[in-house]
């Protein structure tokens, strides 16, 4: 499974929407309810999916999926 | 540096909600103070112990915090210089939520986001000196 694609089933989670569908351009505009409190329990099901850790700078960062994706797969590699 | 706890803020529906909770935890409002940049009814308690904020939002954001539940919002934390103290925070790399602090009345303020934090949001207060000049008509 692509990066992007188990992302996707974490934002379906955190947001709890199984139609949510996400892209690499996809930000916080794009998604009813994605405020700074659902940003950070977003970021720890991120962590706890891709067993990775973030720092609170790169928490506070992050811009767009795109960025998420990037981070992650860093973290990865 | 942070020297003290101010308040706890929490986020009311409305002002009936906010003087149930003060009822029934037996605490009465000492002041208050509309907030128009955050569109709110700012009610503080007083007393030993300690002092809670109950924020009574007329719209925006706070309105729709905790998907309209309301709820814990914040605490807050007293310095001596906001200017300095938001300094320090920004050459660390945190961005606070304003650019430049806030008048609230007798305190001015801003905000370290929760994405810093992992979900506090931390409210910084220091004495708004400013405040009381203004034609008494004004207050």
């Amino acid at each position: 499974m692509s990066t992007i694609d188990r992302l996707q089933e974490v934002f379906r989670d955190v947001f709890d929407d199984d139609e949510l569908t996400i892209t690499p351009e996809t930000t916080a505009d794009d998604v009813e309810d994605w405020d700074s409190l659902q940003h950070v329990t977003l970021v720890v099901n991120v962590e706890a999916a891709f067993g990775v850790k973030f720092s609170s700078l790169e928490v506070a960062g992050l811009k767009n999926v795109g960025q998420l994706i990037g981070l992650v797969e860093s973290k990865q590699g | 540096m942070p020297n003290r706890l101010h308040h706890v803020g929490i986020v009311c529906r409305d002002r009936e909600g906010a003087d149930e909770l003060l009822q029934l935890l037996g605490l009465e409002v000492a002041s208050e103070e509309y907030v128009e940049a955050y569109e709110a009814q700012c009610l503080f308690t007083e007393g030993p112990q300690g002092r809670l904020e109950l924020i009574v939002p007329t719209g925006g954001k706070l309105a729709k915090f905790n998907k309209g539940a309301g709820g814990l919002h914040h605490i807050a934390l007293e310095v001596d210089d906001l200017d300095a103290e938001s300094a320090r925070l920004r050459a660390a790399g945190v961005q606070l939520l304003e650019d430049e602090p806030v008048d609230a009345g007798p305190i001015k303020i801003n905000f370290v986001p929760p994405a810093y934090t992992r979900g506090v949001i931390v409210e910084l207060v220091a004495p708004n000196t400013s405040w009381g000049d203004a034609p008494a008509e004004d207050q």
